[in-house]
């Protein structure tokens, strides 16, 4: 009984934030096919061959997985951000806290549409640049798990931001001075092996590196890292961060006086 | 199964840096019942009502509906109970439908049955012609209703309402009355906070006098007001007997410290 009414509550928000974003599809979803498709073309295709090969592949093959990666992570992190803090500010978020919804529920709501977002444009951007390479998944199981994992990731990392922010601007502050800079710095464009010491090792402390880099080699076969660390490091960041959320939200921090 | 649907004791809110909003309170409403809640603004029939349904953290004394604890067993208490706040809180981006099925999902029921049931009572507060558009044309009554509907969807046994009728033209207010009668006269348990002194006394069985966090009285309206009470301004009239009331003046309810 109990679990019935607790997964329809659970569709319900699933539903309304799908719905949410669905309704400014061209806000919220093209914008990272169109970047997607300008860094294949002026990178990838032009630049890209003078610099011959780049971690045992073509420039816009090595590339390609970094920018899918971009707009999954990017994706699941502003949808959540903006949906939680949107339902504070509008207050709606109340219609969840008098309903019987436990703290849990409304965190894995949210954060399964950040995950769905972001799978959408990642796989949007896919679409788009795969013609543009001579890619062929060679480890789709492992591709899959960490473009799902990283979408988790960025969703509960996005609420946190939605959780704390207090005007609209501080819904952008953290996506634009840290998560841009930590994807950009984080071996989407380059393999940080080529890095002059000490950014080489320096690059090892941000995250991003290990999640690129598993997801590339899901589709490269090639990798700094070899995904090892990706699917050691991801899982244990991704349910750390949620459990944070979830504790945020169960104390009722920024949502009740 | 309990008869008493809502049982608060030894309520306590103080606010971040701010005098005590509740200072003790206890209150009992029987199942069935048409209670009121009447205070000047500032005496904590928001708080009270917030603590109820979730919307403000719990500091000291224990909350029953219907004998469940909402904190520990939120889908036993809170799905029978809906909230129609002060202040609206609805999404208004999301179409009129939309609010309401999903607030009947957060409740626990399934979507096709939370299409029904909102179709059902956008229909029984009017709204249904407008049951497609986003709700930013309503008027102020409209968006009351709007409210009411919600908080109707998946059909509470008990009813909270935070001065429904605020703002609300004769005939609008006339229609919230009469509807609120029917439903308690059909079994739900109705908790009225309201600043209007003839609605106390007209609809309420019981009405609960709330002042600076306490609760001064607790009784029949006849008893608070007089049984001659008119809605004139003059000493007889309600207001001079509430403000007397208030002041610690005659008449006394039965609860009375």
């Amino acid at each position: 009984m109990n679990a019935t009414i607790l997964w329809n509550a659970y569709q319900g928000l699933v539903i309304k934030q799908v719905r949410r974003f669905l309704r400014s599809w061209i806000q919220n979803l093209l914008p990272s096919v169109v970047t997607a498709t300008l860094f294949m073309v002026i990178f990838g295709q032009f630049v890209g061959r003078d610099l011959g090969q780049v971690g045992g592949a073509s420039y816009a093959d090595y590339l390609m997985p970094g920018l899918v990666l971009f707009a999954v992570v990017t994706n699941a992190y502003n949808n959540t951000t903006l949906a939680f803090f949107g339902a504070r500010l509008q207050r709606h978020i109340e219609e969840m806290l008098v309903a019987p919804m436990p703290a849990w529920l409304i965190v894995a709501g949210f954060a399964t549409a950040g995950v769905l977002r972001g799978l959408m444009a990642g796989a949007l951007v896919m679409l788009v640049a795969l013609p543009m390479t001579q890619l062929e998944l060679q480890h789709p199981g492992i591709g899959l798990l960490v473009a799902v994992l990283s979408a988790l990731l960025f969703s509960f990392a996005g609420l946190l931001n939605g959780i704390f922010a207090r005007s609209f601007d501080d819904t952008s502050v953290i996506a634009t001075f840290l998560l841009t800079p930590l994807i950009y710095l984080g071996g989407v464009f380059y393999p940080i092996d080529r890095l002059p010491a000490p950014w080489d090792t320096v690059s090892l402390a941000n995250p991003m590196v290990y999640i690129v880099d598993g997801f590339r080699y899901s589709l490269l076969d090639e990798g700094t890292t070899g995904g090892g660390w990706t699917l050691l490091v991801l899982p244990v960041v991704t349910v750390s961060t949620g459990i944070l959320a979830w504790w945020l939200v169960a104390r009722g921090v920024r949502i009740k006086p | 199964m309990t008869d008493t649907a809502i049982d608060l004791q030894g309520l306590h809110k103080t606010y971040k840096g701010g005098q005590p909003a509740l200072a003790g309170v206890d209150l009992s409403v029987p199942r069935g019942a048409f209670h009121g809640l009447l205070g000047p603004n500032g005496a904590g029939k928001s708080t009270l009502i917030g603590l109820m349904t979730g919307l403000v953290r719990l500091e000291t004394g224990s909350v029953r509906l219907f004998g469940h604890d909402p904190e520990r067993d939120p889908v036993a208490a809170r799905r029978r109970v809906g909230l129609v706040p002060q202040e609206v809180n609805f999404n208004s981006f999301e179409p009129i439908n939309e609010i309401i099925e999903t607030q009947a999902m957060y409740y626990g029921l399934p979507r096709h049955r939370a299409r029904e049931r909102a179709r059902v009572v956008l229909e029984r507060v009017g709204l249904q012609e407008r049951a497609e558009r986003k709700p930013w044309g309503l008027s102020g009554g409209m968006k009351r209703r709007l409210m009411l509907a919600r908080a109707l969807v998946h059909e509470p046994e008990l009813l909270i309402l935070d001065e429904p009728t605020a703002g609300l033209d004769v005939e609008a207010r006339r229609d919230t009355w009469a509807l609120l009668q029917e439903l308690n006269m059909a079994g739900t348990t109705i908790l009225m906070s309201s600043h209007y002194l003839e609605e106390m006394r007209d609809l309420c069985q019981n009405v609960a006098v709330l002042k600076e966090g306490r609760l001064i009285a607790n009784d029949i309206p006849e008893r608070l007001f007089g049984a001659d009470a008119g809605s004139g301004t003059g000493d007889q009239g309600l207001e001079a007997r509430f403000l007397r009331l208030l002041e610690g003046g005659e008449p006394k309810g039965e609860d009375q410290p």
